[in-house]
């Protein structure tokens, strides 16, 4: 079985755009992130469905209406294992259903 | 405005509640001298206002019955403890003056604090963020003896939700050389005694102008946010500080962003995007009242476009 | 909730896509109070203080007293303690020696029974206000701070959480 990743922007962040450079403030850890909008658009590629990560990279492309990079795949693969660091995004097996959002709507 | 109806207390000591802006202590101590300084310093404030509960209690007491008299050391207790060390007796209003701090610092969480100074004009204010021992509390005095209100010269508060500023114009805590360079600017009166013997030198604290006391309960809006540098012999600069950076500064001059949660995010995002940041270095008070004056200038400017292109 | 920053019709987002073969920078930042208030709740570390401390950063059984007498109260309950006789000279003000052993190194008292150890957030805090110059003392506040430098060089108990609370608060 292999792995995908996904996110849970819309149930567990607050985001706030500064500049060029995007603010994340994630629910469930209580920190604040500073996102470039590369990983921005990651997370919100992700937060719809679980994508295995050879898959990511034409999803960014089709979603930006653009060519997908020879070499974007390990680009990726770092830019997750920074994002799964702080909790942002999550390994998933595949196949399997994505979680039914638990109550997001808890108030700090 | 003093009011002279001080409980007498008995031997648990005598204790008055005194309000700074949006916080009121209740200040206890058992020494007699040391609650004359505590009552004359705190003179103009409101004191024992039936209308507002204390939050928190600050006491300075002798840490034995028998250090009243034998190499006096006082101690601390207060409703939120900090590992105090007991202080000779001589520096009791610094021990009251730090206990009052660190109540807030731990324990205050319904405004997003700010380790800052901050001055008002015309209902909006500048807030000055800086690191402990930059010269921030000296510029923020500075600015109040020269036509500015102060607003607060150690803590800024941002409220969630309305993005004010409240005033907590607290006695100013000064050092060193910044005492005689505030000699220069305020009246003799306004000005504590001076606590000697410190590792950090000579202490004093300096009243606010009346004004800024009177006005406690008149919060402002924020209008630009500037990190202030005092370099000896330098050329005055300003510089613009992009949004990104600023908000890497601010959130970590928060002694509680984080405890706050998403309030605190929002309260802070809110007031990184209504204010432009600026960094300024200066070799003089002269030199810092003219730059924050072209700041002021420059961030008005800057709101008038913001508003224009938004319609 | 995500608002309305979605990067989705944003034309710099493509031309950044474009390169992501190239991009080097980090993927997140995150942004951290000075405050160990935050590391301080993860850490959950305690420095445990002696009942008292003297001059060297050693603990020490029984503070040192000043000359006896004083002005008014009854003699000190260790009347020519440790530091020798009472100096007649002596008295309150100030934080000067014992009058008795100049090589005896003096013992302060600590900050109490009712704060035997305190959390790495408490000591952080206190130590911020005390560079701010909140708090002064001689003799103590340099008796405190040598006794944190042993526990570090010396790996006493606590050293860790004294370290993180460094590195919390860069």
């Amino acid at each position: 079985m292999s792995l995908a990743f996904q996110s849970f922007l819309r149930r567990d962040c607050t985001v706030r755009r500064v500049d060029d450079l995007f603010l994340v403030f994630f629910r469930p850890s209580g920190q604040t992130h500073m996102l470039p909008v590369t990983s921005m658009a990651l997370l919100d590629a992700l937060d719809e469905t679980p994508l295995a990560v050879a898959d990511i990279p034409a999803a960014l492309a089709a979603r930006y209406d653009t060519e997908a990079e020879v070499g974007a795949e390990a680009v990726v693969e770092r830019l997750l294992r920074e994002l799964e660091e702080v909790g942002l995004v999550e390994q998933v097996p595949m196949g399997r259903v994505p979680e039914e959002p638990v109550n997001g709507g808890v108030t700090a | 405005m003093a009011f002279a109806g001080l409980s007498s207390g008995g031997r648990s000591g005598r204790s008055m509640t005194v309000r700074i802006g949006p916080i009121q202590y209740r200040l206890t101590s058992p020494l007699g001298r040391l609650w004359d300084e505590l009552a004359h310093l705190y003179r103009e404030y409101p004191q024992n206002d039936p209308q507002h509960c204390p939050e928190y209690e600050v006491r300075v007491a002798p840490t034995s019955w028998w250090r009243r008299f034998v190499r006096s050391q006082i101690n601390i207790r207060a409703d939120v403890m900090g590992p105090f060390a007991p202080l000779p007796a001589t520096l009791g209003q610094v021990a009251f003056e730090m206990g009052m701090n660190y109540q807030l610092v731990m324990g205050l969480n319904r405004y997003l604090s700010l380790h800052a100074s901050s001055v008002e004009r015309d209902g909006e204010c500048v807030i000055f963020s800086a690191e402990s021992g930059s010269g921030k509390s000296t510029l923020a005095a500075g600015l109040a003896y020269g036509g500015w209100r102060l607003l607060g010269d150690e803590f800024a508060f941002i409220e969630p939700g309305t993005g004010l500023a409240l005033p907590y114009p607290r006695p100013v805590s000064l050092k060193n050389q910044a005492i005689d360079v505030m000699a220069e600017l305020a009246p003799a009166e306004r000005f504590s005694r001076r606590y000697h013997g410190t590792p950090k030198g000579t202490l004093c604290y300096l009243l606010p102008p009346a004004e800024s006391i009177a006005r406690m309960d008149e919060p402002a809006r924020p209008r630009c946010v500037v990190f202030p540098k005092f370099i000896p012999d330098s050329t005055p600069a300003i510089r613009l500080i992009r949004k990104p950076e600023a908000h890497i500064l601010l959130v970590a001059s928060s002694t509680n962003y984080q405890t706050l949660g998403e309030a605190g995010f929002l309260a802070m995002a809110d007031l990184l995007d209504a204010c432009p940041a600026y960094e300024i270095t200066y070799p003089s008070m002269e030199a810092a009242r003219a730059l924050v004056e072209q700041i002021w200038q420059h961030s008005g400017e800057m709101r008038q476009k913001a508003q224009a292109a938004h319609g | 909730m995500m608002n309305d920053q979605k990067p989705n019709a944003d034309v710099a987002s493509r031309r950044h896509l474009l390169k992501l073969g190239a991009m080097a920078a980090p993927a997140v930042i995150t942004l951290a109070p000075a405050s160990a208030r935050a590391a301080a709740s993860v850490l959950n570390c305690r420095v445990p203080f002696p009942d008292n401390v003297d001059s060297n950063g050693n603990a020490c059984a029984t503070p040192t007293p000043a000359g006896g007498g004083g002005n008014g109260g009854g003699p000190p309950p260790w009347a020519g303690g440790p530091g020798g006789n009472p100096n007649p000279g002596g008295g309150q003000g100030g934080q000067g020696g014992s009058g008795g052993d100049q090589n005896q190194p003096i013992c302060y008292p600590g900050p109490g029974a009712d704060m035997p150890a305190v959390d790495a957030d408490a000591l952080q805090k206190a130590i911020l206000l005390q560079d701010d110059g909140g708090s002064s003392f001689d003799g103590q506040m340099a008796a405190y701070q040598k006794y944190l430098a042993r526990v570090k060089s010396q790996q006493l108990e606590g050293s860790s959480c004294l370290m993180s609370i460094e590195l919390a608060g860069r």
